[in-house]
């Protein structure tokens, strides 16, 4: 179960680079397993079948990647709606154009590092990630490049 | 024409109906995961795509019929975890059961996660879904579907569901069960039959090992529902009788905002306890879904 110092790491990366405020994940436990971490409702329950042989806990929420915890899609596609910055509204034909892998120029306050994709409906989508200028999606390929995306038919 | 499952003519009403139903598409039932969006407003999205949508039943604001597409997995709604496309009678399973927040629940058969992602929407991702699956291939679909639909509140295990250590108890359990799949059975050529295979007939033991264990985990006062997606009584009523019989297990009532008959009060010469009209059998020709049997149970002191 991850102590306070990689909570901190991890929440307050989320807080610094979207606004997310740490305290909505106070009722959550994180647990490590290889390079995921995991988010489950913290509970004196998980201590009544703490002794079952668990293959897997919770919701796969993070990723290491390097030194970097990289926040999943379908963790992003929960908490997103919280972000107050870092945070990037498209029309169907950018999401679909980001999608089939093409970069969009793109200029942010917040500067190099992962945003959230939402579109002008609200929905939020994953995450893409800026560098130098130019935003690139980090969406799963497998899962999106099949999808039928509303208003992006022609183009 | 063949007719199909013919063998349960006299317990099936308006028969050249439900023979008429397995001729037919099913229609396509979207669930809004009301863990990630707002049923109206997802409807209001899909609507806007040029699809068709009714609610599927009464009493249920998440559930919807759909036209208009036969591939829910391209909308964008299911790659965002909005819906989940879910046959309505298996819908209604996890409806019944309807664990409340906080609870801790046992879904004994849990790939590919329909149900239990449902429960854990009606559980706000609060309390605790022990979602058990033995077989390898299947806790891949399952851990993805719960991903996607962004459930917090489950711990994956993979025992064999008579096997599950007894030493738990559990608010409620869920324990859809192995079948034969009658249920899900549609004609496609009119000479088509239902196939039989040796391993069916071993379905019913294996079935009743599962809802006794199922009970035994149960917490006195708790309440668990026995669910297959097939007509055969010996794989319905006859499990529900045998753990009547081993245990002091009660029924309990079934309401739910689609028509079913209630189950079978005899079988081959075989009389079921009165109590047991309190299970129901789903047909495709009163449903429009697939078949389906629903048994609530209640553990008694």
């Amino acid at each position: 179960m991850a102590g306070e110092n990689e909570r901190e790491r991890i929440f307050g990366y989320l807080a610094h680079r979207f606004g997310i405020p740490a305290a909505t994940f106070a009722a959550f436990a994180l647990f490590r397993r290889q390079r995921g971490w995991f988010m489950v409702p913290a509970s004196p329950l998980l201590e009544r079948v703490a002794s079952l042989k668990i293959r897997r806990l919770g919701l796969r929420a993070f990723q290491e990647v390097g030194a970097f915890m990289k926040p999943t899609t379908r963790f992003i596609q929960l908490y997103g709606g919280l972000a107050t910055q870092a945070k990037v509204t498209l029309d169907a034909p950018r999401v679909l154009r980001l999608v089939a892998g093409e970069r969009l120029a793109m200029d942010m306050p917040e500067g190099d590092g992962y945003v959230i994709l939402t579109t002008d409906d609200g929905a939020v989508w994953g995450l893409g990630l800026l560098r130098k200028g130019w935003l690139q999606s980090q969406l799963p390929l497998r899962e999106v490049r099949s999808l039928n995306v509303p208003g992006a038919g022609g183009s | 024409m063949v007719l199909l499952f013919e063998e349960y003519q006299d317990l099936i009403p308006d028969y050249a109906a439900f023979q008429e139903a397995l001729g037919e598409t099913l229609p396509l039932h979207l669930r809004v995961n009301t863990l990630k969006a707002d049923s109206e407003e997802t409807v209001a999205r899909l609507r806007g795509q040029g699809l068709t949508l009714r609610p599927s039943c009464r009493g249920a604001s998440e559930l919807w019929e759909v036209e208009g597409t036969r591939q829910p997995g391209s909308l964008p709604e299911y790659f965002l975890g909005h819906v989940h496309p879910q046959a309505l009678t298996s819908c209604l399973a996890s409806g019944v059961l309807n664990p409340p927040p906080g609870s801790l629940v046992l879904d004994l058969c849990a790939a590919p996660g329909g149900k239990t992602s449902h429960m854990a929407a009606l559980m706000g991702n609060t309390g605790l879904i022990v979602a058990n699956e033995l077989h390898a291939s299947r806790q891949a679909a399952l851990g993805h579907t719960l991903d996607r639909l962004g459930v917090c509140n489950t711990l994956m295990t993979d025992y064999q569901g008579q096997e599950f250590p007894s030493r738990y108890r559990f608010d409620y359990v869920l324990a859809d069960v192995p079948c034969s799949g009658e249920g899900v059975f549609r004609r496609l050529r009119p000479d088509q039959r239902h196939g039989r295979s040796p391993l069916m007939a071993r379905l019913p033991d294996l079935q009743k090992k599962i809802i006794l264990r199922a009970y035994d985990v149960l917490n006195t006062g708790g309440e668990m529902l026995y669910a297959t997606c097939t007509y055969n009584p010996a794989e319905n009523e006859a499990v529900v009788q045998f753990l009547l019989q081993e245990r002091p297990a009660v029924l309990l009532p079934i309401q739910v905002g689609v028509p079913f008959e209630p189950a079978l009060d005899q079988w081959m010469g075989v009389t079921y306890e009165p109590q047991l009209r309190r299970a129901a059998r789903f047909y495709p020709h009163q449903s429009r879904s697939v078949g389906f049997f629903l048994a609530r149970i209640g553990r008694g002191e």
